[in-house]
């Protein structure tokens, strides 16, 4: 940290009046001590000493001292390492280069020239603003370069923005040129020069024409974070992408994103440089269905036009449309365009197409499937198509070699633009019982034509074949010869495009060729010799494209600026000032301009003397300062009270004369609290979790209510552990012990069952208790009323409980209720009964009537059949009770209907499915 | 409103166990007098006399003699022989001190004390007041405490506002050799409270004034800038420095309990002083031995 100086020195006068302000505050009373006191009668008109308050105490003044010194300190604005104002005094020219590498590290070169303007505006001194990136020529007439005051090119500085292109320094130059002949003192000026960090052509000579304006410091942070996305060459068609870095120092790593023109993110690819490595491939690895839907490719996470890369018509797979004669039989492996499928499908998109439509359809390869004689008007528009750029493959077979035959029987022999070669009439086959040739394997590749680079396969043979007149035609578009020398694919470029054939159908029954790898290699190798992407326009015609949208410096897709105009197909190599990388054209298959044209090169500067941007802005004090001259104030707030409250039984405990002592006191104390108090917020916001609560989450339990009465519970809490260990036994629910509870003071939301015996003498229940149980019901739980009465109520007899459950049910929000129906889905959750069975029978269960509350799932169920007595057994597994009618196998029935009540509280009416109907049915039967 | 009953029953029976313990103390040695009382109640039959009420014919005691009439007749209304009278205000209802004892705390249990003192004498007991009635019997000091309004004043908006000074029960002949015991701060009423004694003593009453003080009240411990306040005032007191109106405060106070002191010579009256951080005791003897010098008579 350098030497501190004021930006308002003169504000520090103020401290000189600090004392006077201990005087004042001296006066300043503390609130009086307030204190009841019945003598008080008897004092009115008491003469009071002296009417001057008694002393502020010191902690007091000196905390009020302090906060007033902070905040004239503060106000005065104490700088660490203030820029030295006024070492130049000629104008500021800050040169900017707004370009795409800039963008990434953007904010720190906006903010360094933000910076060094900030100091020009201190020290009055006019600024030029001039930027690199190349204008068109309404730009350049328009930009204004200065001088401006320095707070105005401020302003202009913070609308900049970087643009998708590189630096045009001679562009620049020329500007410089001129106002050097525009500046007053020459050689006067400060200038600086805040790089992109990259080697720009014409730098040298750029800084040469800035030198004659005056010393030049030029800023530039290197080429850290500049990425460029570039594709990869594709000869194999996979989608791959370069990533690459002028500045190959340190290790990168970093993600590809792929996203579709609809904006959905199609992959991320994650990508990584180690120190030293400047590229990178890496394939995309999409699904071929998704390859071309992508739009663009990015660098996740770099703000900068280069690391997006725009994928137009030509980035796309091949579109293959393959004609097939309609004579194809139904099986696969008999039809030639299975074998086609197989063999590209992996590589480009493949439809069937009919032979009139072709040239429609957007498709850069025709596969002719031994199509033989067409209509005069689909073989000229085949033919243009190919010359605008088209593949056109055909394969030979039995229908093309009765056409050519045909032909020849007509007199007009195969001048067929559509066939590489002229072809000979009929097919030729070896090893027939009546040939003396055998099968002929595929001799060689044409080191003129695309297999070049294969090699023939040697288990391949060919053993029919559709022959070509010979003659040097011939043996010029031969690309693959049998062994005997006769071609088996020829191919000639007509125009644009590419008209091969195979000589031989795409099926094995006249050669083995279909089915070995390097069919599919031959016909990649074909597919990739297109020149033409969905609806390409690339025939030199001047047909313009409107932008649709372009990207800026950062890298995002935005509408086109307005001045923007339309670009033909041949522009759309490079960006320019007039055409900014973007997309062009229709919006489902636009033409891309991209920012890093496919020979531009990526280099670090070479200047020498590049001063980073990153100087530390000056240290400002003041704000802090006044922060803790507020926060001062505060803790007198505090204090202040605390001396008026604490001071009265204090000095009830100690003598009067002990006031030092008690003021001693009071700070410590003070200063105590102000230490507790941020943990006692601490320990409110995160409210306590009742500790019962907490274990009643962590472990299911079944629960039920505490009546009261000690016999009435410990018979519900048996008779619960008793249906609890059942359930343990048959089910999957393996509850914990059950618990008793208080609907009043317990949470029950941590249980989903609720047993709740009712006792004619148990004490109403609570409003909160009410409260909660509606709740429990509302939002999923289940109570089961037991009144336990059912032997001394027949035939629904009052008794107390039922009363007391009456009130209960009163003051409970609850549902329409109606007696058990047959086949409620209690009695089918888990096993299969009758009723609800308990320890007596004698008046029905009632549960909610049907209905769509609450999901169709009775939230309660009332009954007076002691269920818990019918559960309930001592540690050694004898009942406590004794039964009702029916002996053990009642009592098995009623932990049934325990285990369905439970089941029932858990998966509510997922058993009432009808899925389940017919095997009830059947099971019903049988019974 | 059950539970503030409750409480209100229980500082009670606190309040009268207390008395009872302190009485028991006091009692034994200088009162002397058992007496076997004629029961529990108090009525007796007499003749009917033309004009009784037919309704006052005790019929089953008549149909004893053969040619008599006899009235029941409650002897309710006869004269008490002890009358308390405590300061209701709120004054009363503090203790500079929290967990000490209040002043209207200790002055129910004096009065308590003494009034049990007599009630075991067989003395009629009873509180001045509008509606004052002699009471006797077993539950009288229960009933006494009740009318003393004892518990009541610390629930808020019980507090009788009425009396201001004790009012003499009705009939100046009753209070004949009756004892009356005055108890407050006197710190507000005196000229209203001296009034009143004025009659009681006319009708024939001796009495004793009791002034009970919190500690704080007799010593003014405060110093400093302090506010003064008091249920009931409008208006709080403030001095910059309370210990320099301490002095102005005492020789106030000192003259107040001399202007009592003086009122109780002139109407032959004892005038007594106690402070609440005192024990009770030698102020209950003192009291008896006032009340008691006219008791024994």
């Amino acid at each position: 940290m350098g030497p501190i100086s004021f930006t308002a020195p003169l504000l520090l006068a103020a401290l000189a009046a600090l004392p006077a302000l201990w005087l004042l505050m001296r006066a300043t009373p503390p609130p009086p001590a307030r204190v009841r006191f019945p003598g008080v009668a008897i004092m009115d008109g008491l003469a009071d000493r002296k009417r001057s308050a008694a002393r502020t105490p010191w902690p007091l003044l000196v905390l009020r001292l302090l906060a007033a010194a902070l905040v004239i300190i503060g106000l005065a604005g104490p700088v660490a390492d203030a820029p030295d104002a006024g070492v130049l005094r000629g104008p500021l020219i800050v040169i900017l280069d707004d370009t795409w590498p800039a963008a990434p590290r953007w904010r720190d070169r906006r903010r360094a020239a933000e910076r060094a303007l900030a100091e020009a505006d201190a020290a009055g001194r006019p600024a030029y603003l001039l930027t690199t990136a190349p204008k068109t020529a309404a730009q350049a007439a328009t930009a204004a370069i200065g001088p401006f005051s320095a707070s105005d090119a401020r302003e202009r500085l913070a609308g900049l923005k970087p643009t998708p292109f590189r630096a045009d320094l001679t562009q620049a130059r020329a500007r410089v040129e001129a106002l050097a002949d525009d500046l007053a003192a020459p050689g006067a000026a400060d200038v600086r020069w805040y790089t992109d960090g990259l080697e720009n052509p014409g730098a040298r000579a750029f800084r040469q024409a800035l030198s004659a304006l005056g010393p030049v410091t030029v800023y530039g942070a290197g080429a850290v974070g500049v990425l460029a996305v570039r594709p990869a060459d594709r000869a194999d068609g996979a989608a791959t992408f370069a990533v690459e870095r002028p500045d190959a120092a340190g290790a990168w790593s970093g993600a590809r994103v792929a996203t579709a023109r609809d904006g959905r993110r199609l992959t991320r690819v994650p990508a990584a440089m180690r120190a030293g490595e400047d590229r990178v491939e890496v394939d995309l690895g999409l699904p071929l269905a998704l390859r071309n839907a992508v739009a663009t490719v990015r660098i996740d996470g770099a703000r900068s036009a280069g690391a997006v890369r725009l994928a137009d018509a030509r980035d796309r797979r091949p579109a293959v449309a393959v004609v097939t004669t309609a004579r194809e039989g139904d099986d696969a492996l008999l039809s030639g365009a299975h074998y086609i499928r197989k063999a590209l499908s992996p590589h480009a998109a493949i439809r069937d197409a009919s032979i009139d439509a072709v040239d429609r359809d957007n498709a850069s390869v025709v596969i002719l499937n031994d199509v033989g004689r067409m209509r005069t008007d689909d073989a000229v528009r085949l033919t243009d198509w190919v010359e605008a750029g088209g593949v056109l493959v055909r394969f030979a077979g039995p229908t093309l070699a009765k056409a050519v035959q045909d032909g020849a029987d007509r007199g007009a022999p195969g001048e067929d633009p559509l066939l590489p070669a002229p072809l000979r009439g009929g097919g030729r086959a070896f090893g027939g019982a009546l040939s003396w040739e055998t099968p002929q394997a595929i001799a060689a590749f044409s080191p003129d034509g695309p297999f070049a680079d294969l090699s023939p396969p040697p288990d391949v043979r060919v053993r029919r074949q559709v022959l070509a007149q010979p003659g040097g035609e011939t043996s010029a578009a031969t690309w693959a010869s049998l062994k005997d020398g006769t071609p088996i694919v020829t191919g000639v470029r007509r125009g644009d495009g590419v008209v091969a054939l195979f000589h031989a159908p795409a099926t094995p029954q006249w050669s083995d060729l279909p089915l070995d790898g390097v069919f599919v290699d031959m016909l990649r190798r074909l597919t990739a010799l297109s020149a033409l992407g969905p609806r390409v326009a690339e025939d030199g015609s001047d047909a313009a494209f409107a932008p649709l949208r372009t990207l800026d410096g950062f890298g995002v897709l935005g509408a086109p600026p307005s001045d923007v105009a339309s670009i033909t197909a041949g522009q759309a190599q490079n960006a320019a000032p007039e055409r900014p990388p973007g997309f062009y054209g229709a919006a489902d298959a636009p033409i891309a301009v991209n920012t890093v044209g496919a020979d531009e090169t990526l280099a670090p500067s070479t200047f020498s003397d590049l001063r980073p941007y990153g100087e530390a802005p000056p240290t400002q004090f003041g704000p802090p300062l006044l922060v803790a001259a507020l926060m001062l104030l505060a803790f007198d707030v505090l204090a202040t009270l605390l001396y008026g409250r604490v001071r009265p039984r204090r000095r009830k405990a100690r003598a009067p004369a002990a006031a030092p002592a008690f003021d001693k006191a009071a700070a410590i104390a003070f200063a105590v609290l102000c230490c507790a108090a941020p943990a006692e917020v601490r320990a409110q916001i995160n409210a306590p979790i009742d500790e019962k609560a907490a274990d009643a989450a962590l472990m299911t339990r079944l629960a039920f209510v505490r009546s009261g009465d000690p016999q009435v519970d410990r018979l519900a809490e048996a008779g619960l552990a008793a249906l609890s260990k059942t359930l343990y036994d048959r089910t999957s629910l393996e509850p914990a012990a059950p618990i008793g509870v208080d609907p009043a003071t317990d949470d029950l939301s941590v249980y989903p069952f609720l047993y709740w015996p009712v006792t004619a003498n148990a004490p109403a229940p609570a409003p909160e208790a009410i409260a909660a149980l509606e709740d429990f019901m509302r939002f999923g739980g289940l109570v089961l009323f037991d009144t336990r009465d059912d032997e001394r109520a027949p035939g629904g007899a009052v008794t107390p409980e039922r009363t007391r459950l009456r009130e209960i049910l009163t003051q409970l929000d609850t549902p329409p209720l109606t007696p058990l129906p047959d086949g409620h889905v209690l009695t089918r959750s888990f096993y299969l009964i009758d009723d609800l069975f308990g320890r007596m029978r004698a008046n029905p269960v009632w549960v909610q009537a049907a209905g769509d509350a609450n999901d169709a799932v009775t939230p309660l169920i009332i009954g007076g059949r002691d269920w818990a007595g019918a559960w309930a057994r001592d540690a050694s597994g004898r009942p406590l009770v004794a039964p009702g009618r029916g002996g053990p196998r009642a009592r098995e029935m009623s932990l049934r209907a325990g285990v369905n009540i439970v089941m029932v509280a858990f998966t509510g009416n997922y058993k009432s499915d009808q899925v389940h109907t017919p095997i009830l049915l059947e099971r019903l039967g049988r019974r | 409103m059950r539970r503030d009953a409750e409480r209100l029953a229980s500082a009670r029976d606190a309040v009268l166990l207390e008395a009872r313990r302190l009485a028991a103390n006091v009692a034994v040695g200088w009162h002397g007098r058992r007496r076997a009382g004629p029961g529990e109640t108090f009525w007796q039959h007499r003749a009917y006399a033309a004009g009784d009420p037919t309704s006052l014919i005790d019929w089953r005691q008549s149909a004893r003699a053969a040619d008599r009439l006899y009235v029941r007749q409650n002897e309710w209304e006869a004269a008490a022989t002890f009358w308390a009278w405590r300061d209701p205000s709120d004054r009363l209802d503090y203790a500079f001190d929290p967990r000490a004892t209040t002043k209207r705390r200790r002055a129910d249990v004096l009065c308590a004390a003494a009034a049990l003192i007599f009630a075991a004498a067989g003395e009629r007991i009873g509180v001045l007041g509008p509606d004052a009635r002699g009471l006797s019997g077993r539950a009288a000091p229960a009933r006494f405490l009740e009318a003393l309004g004892v518990g009541a004043g610390s629930t808020p908006g019980s507090t009788p506002k009425s009396a201001a000074a004790p009012v003499p029960p009705h009939g100046p002949g009753r209070l004949d050799g009756a004892g009356v015991l005055i108890v407050s701060d006197f710190f507000a009423g005196v000229g209203a409270i001296a009034d009143s004694a004025r009659d009681l003593a006319s009708s024939g009453a001796r009495g004793v004034f009791l002034q009970i003080n919190d500690p704080a009240e007799e010593d003014f411990p405060f110093a400093g800038r302090t506010q003064f306040h008091d249920a009931g005032r409008p208006r709080p007191l403030t001095f910059a420095d309370a210990e320099g109106v301490a002095a102005a405060y005492r020789r106030r106070f000192d003259a107040r309990r001399a202007r009592v002191a003086e009122i109780a010579a002139g109407l032959g009256w004892t005038a007594l002083t106690h402070r609440t951080d005192r024990p009770a005791a030698p102020t209950l003897a003192a009291l008896a031995a006032a009340l008691g010098e006219r008791a024994g008579r």
